[in-house]
């Protein structure tokens, strides 16, 4: 642009943002149209979205000045509109030049906002589409050029008695949409802070509202105190459920991405696959959609490179040559669950069970349930492929998708049965920013524990702990617990009754360990809050929160811990010497 | 005293840059519309002294709002706001009743021109 009256670098993230948006529709809406290409159907609703995204795309590019990308826009807007007018027919010689188009503006836009090289064969691209959709090179620089020649025009064809072209235009029409806005999220971040505040309030104020009614049942001040506590604890419940939904965003929004990768994967393997995906209108919190996609993405990547068979392979074994992976979300409970299923060959336990033996996770005389040979898939570094593919081999393993689902206090788990096919299944909260937890003191300190990851608290006998080389362990329902005492662990001092021993159990994917505690302190709703930058991070400590007493309260990294207990191998050791 | 603007676009991109300029230019942006079913909604609501009319939008056009808010207001002073190419729209929206019309990509000083012409 040669004059910048306006800040230019304001409009570029919206840009980047917007863009990224309209690819993933044009994708979306591309795929589509193959499919109907190759059923020789039609519809108008699918091939006017696609226009109209191409058609913004065009529109905010030249406004910025990235005059390749609205050049490479117009262009496929151009195809998209005669494919509108049904100048051209649907076919899938058409629908492949969009979709090579397509990556190519992919490309330009990366590499117009700084990342990535200029895609090549942009020129020959733009020489085989001027031919197809019949417009030209001179027509498609012009746009960011000088717009005075189309004002001249438009002024020439005012000037004449009937527009025949005029009528050329479709109307589009689709059911009214409610009005939306757009939120930085971390406005609604801040919101939800404030609201998990008011509730852990609201909790606090009831009790003191029902300690007060015990006491002067009869007195009106009292009556009126409990009947607004009543109120109040009712309206920020419900604030806090609309601003938890405020944040809900359907899970579609990661999904759309993935015809195009699926089919993609597949052809670059030689495979025949099928994508049906059910649920997308699936709402669950942004933060979390923002995070699942990769893990996803790897496992539906693992899905075409080790589940689906070759064709010839399947028609052998009596199946349809084309593989099908079905990828679904619903809502279960309090959780989401997001299933990939494939019906390929399933696991191969046997192989998988070598290659722990090759890898000294286990040793040959070690006999392992099903479902723990499957836990062997999950070890860093660990892959049974023959040869390292370039599609899901890249370094990314089964490990890093776990982790990855953990984080977001995630449940993984994987069923597979061998010619039949495998099954991933993740259950996730719905939410991360508030978590029942388990109050325990130890010496002055509150410390609280995810619910989710404790298994039951109890006293242990005396009598009951063993040391098994120097760590303490008990052994509960024939497994074998090791203890970790808090007051050690965060080195806190104080005294504490060497017969009174309370310890919650608490496990973490299989694997349980008992945390030491001097008492339990019950059960609350708490509101996580990271550790401010000031005080860093700190092993075994993921949050903090605050009580409704006012009262700060660490929240405990259960998985560190339980990390820390089996890392040092004493576990293991135990196990071997026979305890 | 300030004149009153809504803008209709689909591109959250535009619709940012359309506001920055005329904001910066002294005008007073009421409202925004992402599609025309929203312009005639919010232009019934709002009464704004000036529109700008994106063409191409989905649930209902740009040519489609300018004929329905005329039905409402045949006053109402409304700038198509168009990519080239589209000649034949901008002939169409002008026929029915569009007072002008700036081309994209436009510059600050463009856009502020037109506008003011138009409420002169």
């Amino acid at each position: 642009m040669p004059d910048e009256p306006f800040d230019r670098a304001e409009f570029v993230a919206y840009f980047r943002d917007e863009t990224e948006e309209l690819l993933h529709r044009i994708d979306a809406d591309s795929l589509r149209l193959e499919e109907l290409a190759a059923a020789g159907t039609y519809d108008a609703e699918i091939v006017n979205s696609l226009f109209r995204a191409l058609h913004t795309v065009k529109g905010n590019a030249a406004m910025l000045g990235f005059a390749e990308v609205a050049g490479l826009a117009h262009g496929l807007e151009s195809l998209g509109d005669a494919l509108r007018t049904k100048r051209l027919a649907l076919t899938e010689p058409h629908v492949d030049l969009l979709l090579r188009g397509r990556d190519l503006l992919t490309g330009l836009v990366a590499n117009a906002l700084g990342g990535g090289d200029a895609p090549r064969g942009l020129a020959e691209f733009l020489e085989g589409l001027d031919d197809v959709v019949g417009i030209t090179t001179a027509e498609r620089t012009q746009l960011a050029g000088d717009p005075e020649a189309f004002e001249a025009e438009v002024a020439r064809m005012l000037a004449q008695p009937s527009n025949p072209e005029a009528s050329a235009r479709s109307t589009l029409k689709a059911p009214a949409r409610h009005p939306t806005i757009r939120v930085d999220i971390d406005r609604l971040d801040a919101l939800m802070n404030l609201v998990g505040e008011l509730v852990v309030n609201r909790t606090r104020i009831s009790e003191i509202a029902a300690s007060l009614a015990r006491l002067k049942a009869d007195d009106a001040l009292v009556k009126a105190l409990s009947e607004s506590a009543a109120l109040l604890a009712r309206t920020s419940g419900e604030i806090q459920e609309s601003l938890m939904k405020a944040r809900m965003v359907p899970i579609g929004q990661v999904f759309e991405r993935f015809p195009r990768l699926v089919r993609d994967v597949a052809k670059a393997r030689h495979k025949e696959v099928r994508l049906d995906i059910g649920g997308a209108q699936t709402e669950l919190d942004k933060t979390i959609v923002d995070e699942i996609g990769e893990p996803l993405m790897h496992l539906l990547r693992n899905c075409i490179d080790h589940g689906i068979e070759m064709p010839e392979e399947r028609e052998a074994a009596g199946k349809p040559r084309a593989g099908r992976i079905s990828l679904n979300a619903y809502h279960g409970g309090n959780q989401i669950i997001i299933e990939i299923a494939d019906d390929g060959r399933g696991i191969d336990l046997e192989r998988v069970r070598a290659r722990g033996i090759t890898l000294g996770l286990i040793s040959p005389e070690e006999r392992l349930t099903e479902q723990e040979t499957i836990e062997l898939i999950f070890t860093p570094g660990f892959s049974t492929a023959e040869a390292v593919s370039d599609v899901s081999g890249r370094g990314v393993g089964m490990d890093v998708v776990k982790k990855n689902v953990t984080r977001l206090k995630g449940v993984f788990e994987v069923d597979t049965e061998g010619g039949r096919g495998t099954r991933f299944t993740i259950k996730l909260p719905l939410t991360l920013a508030i978590i029942g937890a388990l109050l325990v003191r130890v010496s002055k300190e509150l410390f609280a524990i995810p619910l989710d990851s404790v298994i039951e608290s109890q006293r242990v006998e005396i009598a009951d702990i063993r040391t098994v080389q120097g760590n303490e362990v008990v052994t509960l329902r024939e497994q074998i617990v090791p203890l970790l005492r808090i007051a050690e662990f965060f080195e806190l001092g104080g005294s504490r009754d060497p017969e009174k021993v309370m310890a919650v159990i608490v496990g973490v994917q299989g694997r349980q360990v008992g945390l030491v505690v001097d008492a339990f302190e019950g059960e609350q709703e708490i509101v996580i809050k990271p550790l401010s930058d000031v005080v860093g991070r700190i092993p075994g400590i993921s949050g903090a929160t605050i009580l409704g007493s006012g009262a700060i309260s660490l929240i405990i990294d259960v998985h560190t811990l339980v990390t820390d207990a089996y890392g040092t191998g004493r576990v293991a050791r135990a196990e071997y010497s026979g305890v | 005293m300030s004149k009153r603007v809504l803008i209709v676009d689909d591109a959250v991109v535009m619709r940012m840059m359309i506001k920055g300029i005329l904001a910066k230019s002294g005008f007073d942006i009421v409202g925004e519309a992402q599609n025309g079913v929203e312009a005639v909604e919010k232009y019934v609501a709002l009464r704004p002294d000036l529109v700008t009319m994106d063409v191409v939008m989905p649930e209902m056009d740009g040519i489609t709002a300018v004929k329905q808010i005329l039905a409402h207001d045949p006053a109402a002073k409304i700038v198509m706001c168009t990519s080239m190419g589209q000649q034949a729209l901008v002939v169409e929206a002008i026929q029915a009743g569009a007072k002008s019309f700036i081309t994209k990509p436009f510059q600050a000083p463009k856009i502020v021109d037109t506008l003011t012409k138009v409420l002169a």
